[in-house]
């Protein structure tokens, strides 16, 4: 084994080791009764999405808790909301480019309040990260090797995904820049106009104002 | 050339992960936010976070210890740089410490904070106990066939990639609103500039005439 390729190797392994140790995205914190918390996440269109979380009642009232989640469009603003039991996944595909507020709360079915005070770990993955292999691999009949295959095939559609995604923004912001552009043109040129014909409004006027009163 | 290419790659791989992983929050005016970590003392406690809009970019921090005493807190203004603000704290105590983000000095606007939160028991992000029996597992793992090595090089490079894409795409972003901004600016003062001038040339006028109306000897006229 030649000496570059041995580094390789042994850099590959500690990048792997490092990744094996970094976390996923995942956030905790407390909800009392009947309170929301929403996070924003921007994807591109076609991503999926998923959003798994775990509560747990710390101050064990007993009453039964549901938790509720809404995940709200980009433009137009359209919510979907739907109720579930404390330790569930939500999964979704994003329809649009553009930012999803995803907003957790509680949801209690009894009249009362309980006081109750759940504690919520949320994980939300999106793309690559949040397809489950494993149940890929059994679908699909999927050797290790094809399944590593497939991860990989499905990491460059996300970056594909993504560069798309960009190009659009891109060309948005150059029809805002250029409009602009014009604009501030156009508005020049009138507003030396608007000052031509002031000053010219503006002498005449005093001219024929001196003229009456018969001072010149 | 190989171990200037292998540096980038890990380095890409670190920057990448800080906001690769972080989750975003919009925290209203005149509120604050905390989210917690668990730890069972002595470990570190990592918090990066920026903002990436609303106003000047500025949220105040507050880390508190399970007793409830501050350990760190800062107003942060990210208006001029825009990476990511990097803190580590040694946790010396077992419990829930707080991460709070307070936006109760602002009055009106609205910010959007990315952050992550995380304990290790290691400083450098690890919580591999160190043994020697880790360098062992390295060299049995280098027993991987060339093929799915190559395709582990390969998913690692996709990811430090997508990584890059996105922070990239936050600092867009923070760019593009500095620019919307700065064209409501120009619009604004336009017309307020033309409003101005073409205000001042009638008072100019109108009040010319006043005075020549008040000279005691153009009375009458």
């Amino acid at each position: 084994m030649k000496k570059g390729e041995r580094r390789g190797i042994v850099l590959s392994i500690v990048v792997l080791y490092l990744l094996c140790v970094v976390p996923v995205r995942s956030v905790l914190f407390y909800l009392n009764e009947g309170e929301t918390k929403c996070f924003l996440e921007e994807v591109p269109e076609h991503t999926l999405m998923l959003v798994n979380f775990n509560a747990e009642d710390v101050r064990n009232t007993g009453s039964p808790l549901g938790i509720t989640v809404s995940v709200q469009e980009p433009n137009s603003g359209a919510v979907n909301y739907q109720t579930f039991g404390l330790v569930n996944k939500y999964a979704f595909t994003s329809e649009h480019n553009g930012e999803y507020k995803i907003c957790i709360g509680s949801n209690s079915s009894s009249w009362f309040g309980t006081g109750a005070r759940l504690e919520v770990h949320l994980d939300i993955e999106s793309g690559a990260a949040a397809t489950d292999y494993s149940a890929v691999a059994k679908a699909d009949h999927l050797s290790s090797m094809e399944l590593e295959i497939k991860k990989m095939v499905d990491l460059a559609e996300e970056v594909m995904n993504e560069q798309n995604y960009q190009r659009g923004r891109e060309v948005e912001f150059e029809d805002v820049v250029f409009t602009t552009n014009s604009r501030v043109h156009w508005w020049s040129v009138i507003q030396t106009i608007l000052f031509i014909v002031s000053a010219v409004w503006q002498i005449r006027y005093l001219r024929s104002y001196f003229q009456k009163k018969k001072l010149i | 050339m190989m171990e200037r290419v292998s540096v980038l790659r890990v380095l890409l791989l670190v920057i990448g992960i800080a906001l690769a992983f972080s989750v975003s929050v919009q925290i209203e005016p005149r509120t604050k936010h905390c989210y917690y970590e668990k730890s069972q003392g002595n470990e570190w406690l990592f918090v990066d976070f920026t903002v990436t809009r609303g106003g000047l970019l500025d949220v105040r921090l507050k880390v508190t210890d399970p007793r409830g005493a501050s350990v760190h807190e800062e107003l942060h203004i990210f208006q001029e740089h825009t990476e990511n603000r990097e803190l580590m704290f040694h946790t010396a105590f077992e419990g829930t410490y707080s991460i709070c983000f307070d936006n109760e000095m602002s009055r009106f606007t609205a910010k959007v904070v990315r952050f992550h939160t995380s304990v290790h028991r290691n400083q450098d992000k690890t919580d591999k106990v160190k043994t020697s029996k880790d360098k062992k597992e390295l060299l049995k793992a280098e027993h991987l066939k060339p093929v799915e090595q190559s395709i582990q090089e390969t998913q690692q490079t996709l990811k430090n990639i997508h990584d890059e894409q996105l922070y990239m795409r936050t600092r867009e972003q923070v760019h593009r609103d500095t620019q919307e901004s700065t064209f409501r600016r120009v619009y604004f003062f336009s017309f307020l500039e033309s409003a101005v001038l073409l205000g001042m040339a009638a008072f100019q006028i109108f009040q010319l005439k006043r005075w020549f109306e008040n000279q005691p000897s153009m009375r009458g006229f």
